[in-house]
């Protein structure tokens, strides 16, 4: 199935999604498949990587993260820093454990997704972020 | 900004723990055309490569955090990987002299300008090319 298409069109336009995942051959898929759907995607392998992104300036519409992440800073923690530092930016979890998930308070700017997952549901589930 | 033949893409692994660095090396690499895969270091980098990904140009930086050092991993590449070409960054003085043993093109002083990296990765390509026909 090919990538579901994001509705930006132009490089000023894109949305940029900011991916942390710990694992690279998946955040390395993940990255081409959401490229590939039109998005510009920035890649973190751990929630420290994602704050260095996020605390440079760099403009970020959306992050995806995995819940469980390598370091000592997991998904959750990010997204709380989120919250506090950068509340416009919406984030989408995800994980292989779903009782991490149902600790997530889903609301307008965080949502969940269970791995393992489609890549176009990834795509799917963003967009729909993206236009709320 | 330079643009690689899209007929060919050309698959350039980026080996750098620093975030900001990767980001935007990826972004530019990505933007002439070329297929990225961004590493944070050693252990990904052999991930990729023993799951018999192919990879044309390996951007290594020098310092990297775990047991193996760019230098180190070079010198394995070359022995292992000779299809694969090298090329090694890096801030740490004396790294040139270290370097040149390693690898032909090489290395790049960070901070380093996108395009002289692009510059670095053609001439790589290139030689391939003309290595192939011969």
């Amino acid at each position: 199935m090919g990538p579901v298409s994001a509705t930006q069109e132009t490089d000023e336009h894109r949305s940029t999604v900011l991916l942390v995942e710990d694992e690279l051959l998946l955040r390395w898929p993940t990255g081409e498949y959401l490229r590939d759907a039109g998005y510009r995607v920035i890649e973190a392998a751990t929630a420290s990587e994602a704050i260095a992104v996020l605390a440079s300036g760099v403009r970020v519409d959306l992050v995806f993260s995995d819940v469980n992440l390598a370091e000592e800073m997991n998904g959750h923690a990010l997204a709380s820093w989120l919250a506090s530092n950068r509340p416009h930016i919406p984030i989408l979890l995800t994980s292989a454990d779903r009782l991490e998930l149902c600790r997530v308070t889903v609301g307008a700017m965080r949502a969940t997704l269970s791995k393992p997952y489609d890549l176009s549901a990834v795509a799917e589930r963003i967009r729909e972020m993206l236009s709320r | 900004m330079a643009s690689a033949d899209p007929s060919a893409t050309r698959t350039v692994m980026v080996v750098e723990p620093d975030v900001l660095v990767r980001m935007v090396i990826a972004e530019y690499l990505r933007d002439c055309g070329y297929k990225v895969i961004e590493a944070v270091g050693s252990t990904e980098l052999w991930a990729v490569l023993d799951g018999g990904h192919a990879i044309d140009v390996l951007l290594l930086e020098v310092s990297l955090p775990g047991d193996e050092n760019g230098f180190e991993l070079a010198h394995r590449i070359r022995q292992t990987r000779r299809e694969v070409d090298v090329i090694l960054t890096s801030g740490v003085a004396g790294t040139v002299q270290h370097s040149h043993e390693l690898c032909e093109e090489g290395p790049i002083k960070t901070p380093y300008e996108p395009k002289d990296v692009e510059a670095r990765i053609k001439i790589l390509l290139e030689r391939r090319r003309a290595a192939k026909k011969t």
